[in-house]
């Protein structure tokens, strides 16, 4: 899985491409780890490329969840493809996450809600 | 013609009968008759004593509309009866423009309330071409018609106002109030220009209306002139001065702000949380974001209480932010709240709420009230930790399907599931759906090789909805192990678990064989068939061409339909010749497919055949032969 990460504000983008699968969890975990370790708590994950996603990626999604409420910080998703899409809603993750259609929706909410 | 007269005199007498079935029949039968007696009869049973008689005969004067109509309800706005004037007033105002005429003559009435009944119409009707007739009665004897033309002025909103308004303040000091807020809402520079010059006004009232309309009026350079009242003695001054800066700057410069003592902003802030003008509460909640300040917290935790929805998710952020004060008052403010705010709080707590407010919310998973145990259950999902998992089971077993479908998905969410696969499984039996559904969904969280193996079993299982269900199930878990199960899916008796395995297994991808999804393409049932089309090209690409060319000619249209849209796919030209006959079908579906197709796969000799696609008037078949033509032509300049 390939993860880009840029940067908007204090808000941290990371572009994810490929499965997020087992194997790729663990990567995910690692970038968002170590950006919370630094102190960047804004975090938006940017889903448009992701086409796949398994029992272990969610997993690993709802284990950032909780270390970025640690952290007192706040964890954003977008751009979710209509398949994983649907497990989000068949999991009823769509109400625990909070998700954006786009990029621009999630990085305008961190605009209006201050978290410092 | 005396038939008429007769039956249109029996009618108007029917209106005083006893019954109320011959008095709506009246009605019934008089909005028949084109005579204006039968219009007055009519206007007569506004006064009945029924409200359903009354309605509807007020619903046919308003399609009837017209001069008489209106002259006849504008001298019933004198009716000794409040309610009977304000109905007439209601129709006169719902028939509009056409009520005009009638309205300026009832201004020359000698009875006031008829006078200043005409005027509030008017300007519920909002119509300029009164405001000369509106101007003369700002000099009505009688104060209450020229405070009411002044009222009328301001909802007509039209500049020519401004003078007769600006010359009636400084006339009669009765109307200032009602002329400074017409002033106010037709705000313009003029209104502006004549106000200021009464901001030296020792009657704070007038002062307060003129600040008040200032504000409104919204011409930049007024702070500068409003800055002094900021610390005026008297609260209702400085209070009005600081709505109406605010008011000013906060679309365009937000340096006026600086101008405020803290103390003041803060009050003001404050005391516009508990106003009943929404726009008014979320501007003030949007100033108090940036504060991140404790002493705000318990004037937020009151407003959860009396408010909903978008109001509460701004105060939710806001409290984030102040963090563990505001943890602390919501945890206070939770014990003492009634049943519904209790809800509304635990809802808040639960995206603020820390691991301790956790072991709080857990109290109140045996409240009597079934809602409070649900979202304590929904709560303990988003805040909680693995321990809530305890109190999360308690609640699986709960009497009420809603609470049990909440601990379910809750532990899903904590990922406590596989602790807990035991009871999510026996979920899946529960007579309740959403339960059944939710712990699917925590299932699929889990997806462990209990999970695996559960949900391979449940594709042979005897309810017809556990093989569906089980089937998107290892879908949707995705780990290897699912592969196997799925595979055997595909020979399952029922097709849509045949076309939920196909699905899931290309997602899967990694096939080696694709001899039984290649099966899939001569199933009985079109949908698999489909499914399969989609998952061949995906998972061999142009080498399934040989495969599900034959699906071209299927029986059923989708299949075809699909075939030809996977063909399109491929994006390779040289299948362009297994498209074009199709741009000749009977079937404009197909038609439009085909353009679609060819379009993708960017052959452009092909542009000459879509020319001669008969269209007949179809418009979505020109729209698609005018795309396909240019993404050709563009692909064909670009290379």
């Amino acid at each position: 899985m390939e993860i880009q990460v840029n940067e908007e504000g204090k808000t941290k983008i990371l572009s994810l491409e490929g499965k997020l699968d087992l194997a790729n969890a663990a990567k995910l975990k690692e970038s968002v780890i170590a950006l919370l370790n630094e102190g960047k708590t804004q975090i938006h994950l940017n889903m448009k490329q992701v086409d796949f996603i398994n029992s272990s990626g969610l997993g690993a999604l709802v284990s950032l969840m909780k270390e970025v409420r640690v952290h007192k910080g706040r964890l954003t998703l977008s751009d979710l493809a209509p398949y994983v899409n649907e497990i989000f809603e068949i999991t009823q993750l769509s109400h625990v996450f909070e998700i954006y259609k786009t990029n621009d929706e999630a990085l305008a909410s961190y605009n209006t809600v201050m978290t410092d | 013609m005396p038939g008429i007269e007769v039956s249109l005199d029996a009618l108007l007498n029917q209106l005083s009968s006893p019954d109320f079935f011959e008095r709506e029949d009246a009605v019934k039968q008089l909005n028949e008759i084109d005579a204006d007696e039968a219009t007055a009869g009519l206007v007569m049973a506004l006064e009945d004593e029924d409200r359903g008689i009354r309605e509807l005969a007020a619903d046919i004067l308003v399609k009837q509309g017209g001069e008489t109509c209106s002259r006849l309800l504008a001298n019933f706005m004198g009716h000794h009866e409040i309610s009977v004037r304000n109905l007439a007033a209601e129709i006169l105002v719902r028939i509009g423009s056409e009520a005009i005429p009638a309205l300026i003559e009832a201004l020359e009435e000698n009875d006031h309330d008829i006078r200043k009944f005409a005027l509030d119409v008017l300007g519920l009707i909002k119509d300029s071409s009164v405001a000369d007739s509106v101007h003369k009665m700002l000099d009505d004897p009688n104060e209450n018609v020229a405070c009411s033309a002044a009222e009328t002025l301001g909802y007509i909103g039209t500049p020519k106002s401004v003078e007769p308004l600006l010359t009636a303040f400084k006339m009669h000091e009765f109307l200032r109030l009602q002329a400074a807020e017409a002033l106010g809402r037709i705000g313009s520079p003029e209104a502006y220009k004549g106000l200021r010059e009464y901001l030296n006004t020792d009657d704070p009232v007038v002062l307060y209306s003129v600040i008040e309309a200032m504000g409104k009026i919204g011409i930049a350079d007024a702070v500068e002139e409003l800055l002094p009242f900021l610390e005026d003695e008297r609260e209702m001054i400085a209070d009005a001065a600081t709505t109406a800066v605010i008011r000013l700057t906060k679309s365009s410069d937000r340096a006026g702000y600086a101008k405020f003592s803290k103390k003041r902003l803060k009050k003001f802030l404050i005391d516009s949380l508990k106003s009943d003008d929404t726009s008014i509460v979320q501007f003030a909640l949007q100033e108090l974001r940036t504060w991140n300040e404790p002493g705000i917290v318990n004037e937020l935790i009151n407003l959860i209480l009396k408010s909903d929805g978008e109001i509460i998710d701004q105060i939710e952020s806001i409290l984030q932010s102040v963090g563990q004060p505001a943890i602390e008052g919501l945890s206070i403010a939770l014990d003492d709240a009634e049943d519904e705010g209790k809800i509304k709080l635990i809802n808040v707590i639960c995206k603020c709420g820390t691991i301790q407010m956790a072991d709080q919310l857990a109290q109140y998973a045996d409240s009597e009230n079934p809602v409070i145990r649900e979202s304590v259950a929904s709560s303990l999902g988003r805040c909680g930790t693995i321990e809530s998992s305890a109190v999360l089971r308690k609640l699986i077993k709960d009497p009420i399907g809603h609470v049990r479908s909440a601990a379910v998905k809750s532990i899903g969410w904590l990922g406590a599931g596989e602790e807990n696969v035991d009871i999510l499984i026996e979920c899946l039996d529960d007579d309740f759906p959403d339960v059944r559904e939710a712990a699917m969904g925590a299932m699929i969280l889990v997806g462990n090789q209990k999970v695996i193996e559960t949900f391979t079993r449940d594709i042979n299982h005897d309810n017809p909805e556990r093989p569906r269900l089980a089937t998107i199930a290892l879908g949707m878990i995705g780990e290897e192990a699912t592969r196997e199960p799925l595979i055997l899916a595909l020979s399952h008796s029922d097709p849509a678990v045949r076309r939920s395995s196909i699905e899931a297994l290309v997602r899967l991808g990694g096939i080696d064989d694709a001899n039984p999804i290649r099966a899939g393409l001569s199933d009985e049932n079109n949908l698999v068939r489909k499914a399969a089309v989609t998952a061949l090209v995906a998972l061999e690409g142009l080498a399934a061409i040989d495969d599900i060319k034959h699906l071209l000619s299927d029986d059923d249209i989708w299949v075809r339909y699909h075939t030809i849209d996977s063909i399109g796919s491929l994006k390779n030209p040289k299948y362009s010749t297994l498209i074009l006959p199709f741009l000749e079908d009977e079937q404009d579906i197909l038609k439009i497919a085909a353009i679609k197709a060819i379009a993708s796969l960017g052959d452009q000799s092909c542009i000459a055949h879509l020319r001669k696609v008969v269209a007949d008037g179809n418009k979505d078949l020109e729209v698609a032969v005018e795309e396909a033509t240019r993404a050709l032509m563009e692909a064909d300049n670009n290379e």
